[in-house]
C-alpha cells in the first residue's frame, strides 16, 4: 500500500472543506481526483503534503502515519507535489527551481544527473536554463514545476491542475510526460478539471463534491456512467 | 559649496548611508520571510548600541572584538525573540505587528531601567582626525564605511549562494512552495529574524562611537528604515541598499544645504514621489 486515506476532515476556520474522505493509491497507480471548482480537492493535496493539517482522520503513507508530520518531512519521504497555479519561484533561473527541487536529497552526487534527465523531459527548459522562472510561458512553468518536484525523487507525486490555462498542445505534451514518469515506478494523483483527460490517463479515479468522494472506480468505469458523463464530459 | 565642505558633506553621507543601509536591509530581509514590519528594529538598533557600549567601555575589549560580540548576541537574541514570541503566532501576521510594537515599548522601558535613560559615550578605535584638502573627518567615522560594505557583501553572498541563503530566497518568494521543496520554513524565519537583528545591531554597534548611546536612539532610525524600504521596495536587499545610499545622501547634504528640518522633509516628499511614480519601490515586483 502506497497512499492511504481514512475519514480525512479538513477545516478551513470553521468551514469544512474535506469531510470524511477516504482514499488509496497503489504503487504504480495514476489516480485521478476530479470535481467541480471548490470540490476540495487542492485542499486535499496541501493536506497530504502537510500544508493544511487535518482536523480528524488517519492518512499512512508506507504503513507510517504522516498526517502530523511537517511538509519538510513529507518531501523526504516520497511525496513530491506540483502546485495549482505553478508555484515556481520567480525570481530564481530555471536551473536554480531545479535545484531548489533537490533541497532535501541526501544524495548531492548525483543531482547533476538528474539535472540532465530533467532536462532530457523538457528540452525547452534546457534551453532557458538561466533565464529567471519568472519570464516563462505558462506551459514552460508548469513544466519547471514538474521537473522541480522530479528533483525530489518521489515515489509518489501530487499534481494540481497541471493543464490548467495551457493551449492543447501543451496539454498533450503534459500527458505524455504524466504518463512517462509513471512509466518510471511513481505513483501519481491527479487533480484535473480536464475530466477527459484525467480519466483516460488514470486508472482509477475519484469524484469530489463539496469536500466529499461521491463516487470512485475504474477510470473506465467512471467514465462510461452517467452522471459523471452530464456532470463532466459534456455528453 | 566649498570645496572641502563637499568631501566632508560626501563623507558624511557614506557614513550615513552605510548605517541607514545595514539597518534597512536587516528591516526588509525580515519582511521578505516573515512578510511582517518590524517596529521592534529601532530597539534592536538601540540594543547592539547597547552592547558595544558595555563590551567596549564596561569590560574593556577591543572595539572590534565588541563589535563582533555586539553582532552575535543580538542575533542570538533575535533568534530568542522569534522563537518565543512569533512563532507561537502561526504566521498571524497582523497580531506579530502588534507584537513587534509592544515590543519595541518592551525593549525601550526595559534599557531605561536596566541601562539608565542618560547619554553614554562609547569611544571608537580610532582617535585620528583624517585631512582631505580643507575637510576633516575622524577615523572612527570613516571605518563604519568599509566594515558595512563587508557586512553587506557577505549577506549578499550568503543569500545567493549558500544553501540555508538559497532556501530564504526560496521562501521569501513563495513560502508554500518552499516548504514542497522540502525547506523548513519555521526555521527560516527563525534564522531571517536572526540575521535581521544582527544586522540592526551591527549598525547601531558603529553609529555608537559617533553619536551617544540612551535607551531612546531606535525611534528615529526605524522611520528612516521605514522610508528606505518603501523607496527601495518591500522585501528587497537591493533595493535596501540603494535606498539606503539615497536616503544617506538626501539626510547628509539637505542638512548640510538646508539644515536638519528640511532635510527630513525632502527625505518623506521623495518616498511620496517615487510611491507616486512606481508604487512597488524602485526594486520592488
Amino acid at each position: 500500500m502506497h497512499l492511504k486515506l481514512t475519514d480525512v476532515t479538513v477545516h478551513y476556520g470553521k468551514v469544512q472543506a474535506v469531510k470524511n474522505v477516504s482514499l488509496e493509491v497503489d504503487a504504480g497507480d495514476i489516480v485521478a481526483l476530479v470535481g467541480a471548482n471548490g470540490a476540495g480537492k487542492t485542499t486535499l493535496l496541501r493536506t497530504i503534503s502537510g500544508l493544511h493539517p487535518p482536523t480528524a482522520g488517519e492518512i499512512r503513507f508506507m504503513g507510517q502515519r504522516i498526517d502530523h508530520l511537517r511538509p519538510a518531512q513529507i518531501v523526504r519521504l516520497g511525496i513530491g507535489h506540483v502546485p495549482e497555479g505553478r508555484k515556481v519561484f520567480p525570481s530564481m533561473t530555471v536551473l536554480e527551481n531545479l535545484l531548489m527541487g533537490a533541497y532535501s536529497r541526501r544524495d548531492r552526487g548525483s543531482v547533476r544527473e538528474d539535472v540532465e534527465s530533467v532536462y532530457q523531459h523538457f528540452p525547452v527548459l534546457a534551453q532557458r536554463h538561466g533565464q529567471l522562472a519568472g519570464t516563462l510561458s505558462g506551459g514552460e512553468q508548469q513544466m519547471l514545476a514538474i521537473g522541480r518536484a522530479l528533483m525530489s525523487k518521489p515515489k509518489l507525486m501530487l499534481m494540481d491542475e497541471p493543464s490548467l490555462g495551457l493551449s492543447p498542445i501543451v496539454v498533450e505534451h503534459i500527458a505524455e510526460i504524466i504518463a512517462s514518469i509513471n512509466k518510471t515506478g511513481t505513483a501519481i494523483v491527479l487533480v484535473e478539471q480536464n475530466v477527459a483527460l484525467a480519466l483516460q490517463l488514470a486508472n482509477r479515479g475519484y469524484v469530489m463534491a463539496t469536500g466529499e468522494i461521491v463516487l470512485h472506480g475504474k477510470s473506465s468505469d467512471l467514465m462510461q456512467n452517467e452522471e459523471v458523463a452530464r456532470a463532466f464530459l459534456g455528453r | 559649496m566649498t570645496g572641502a565642505e563637499f568631501t566632508q558633506t560626501l563623507l558624511n553621507a557614506l557614513m550615513l548611508a552605510s548605517v541607514y543601509v545595514l539597518m534597512a536591509s536587516g528591516f526588509t530581509l525580515i519582511y521578505s520571510i516573515m512578510h511582517i514590519v518590524n517596529f521592534a528594529h529601532g530597539e534592536i538598533y538601540m540594543l547592539g548600541a547597547f552592547a558595544v557600549y558595555y563590551f567596549s567601555m564596561e569590560y574593556h575589549l577591543n572595539f572590534f572584538l565588541a563589535l563582533v560580540l555586539a553582532i552575535l548576541v543580538v542575533g542570538v537574541l533575535g533568534i530568542l525573540l522569534e522563537r518565543v514570541l512569533f512563532l507561537p503566532m502561526q504566521q498571524a501576521h497582523l497580531p506579530q505587528v502588534i507584537l513587534s510594537l509592544g515590543l519595541a515599548m518592551a525593549l525601550q522601558g526595559i534599557a531605561s531601567v536596566a541601562f539608565g535613560a542618560g547619554d553614554r559615550p562609547v569611544d571608537g578605535p580610532f582617535d585620528t582626525v583624517l585631512r582631505f584638502g580643507g575637510a576633516a573627518i575622524s577615523m572612527e567615522r570613516l571605518i563604519i564605511i568599509p566594515i558595512s560594505v563587508a557586512i553587506m557583501i557577505a549577506l549578499f553572498a550568503f543569500v545567493k549562494w549558500t544553501r540555508t541563503g538559497q532556501a530564504m530566497r526560496a521562501v521569501a518568494q513563495d513560502s508554500d512552495a518552499a516548504a514542497l521543496q522540502g525547506i523548513d520554513v519555521a526555521f527560516i524565519s527563525c534564522l531571517a529574524f536572526g540575521v535581521g537583528c544582527a544586522l540592526a545591531s551591527a549598525a547601531g554597534a558603529l553609529i555608537a562611537p559617533v553619536f551617544y548611546v540612551n535607551p531612546f536612539m531606535g525611534g528615529s532610525v526605524i522611520m528612516k528604515a521605514f522610508i528606505i524600504i518603501c523607496l527601495g521596495g518591500m522585501g528587497s536587499i537591493s533595493g535596501a541598499a540603494v535606498g539606503g545610499l539615497i536616503l544617506g545622501f538626501v539626510d547628509s547634504f539637505g542638512a548640510t544645504l538646508f539644515g536638519n528640518s528640511v532635510a527630513n522633509i525632502i527625505g518623506f516628499a521623495l518616498l511620496i514621489i517615487i510611491l507616486l511614480v512606481r508604487p512597488q519601490g524602485l526594486f520592488g515586483r
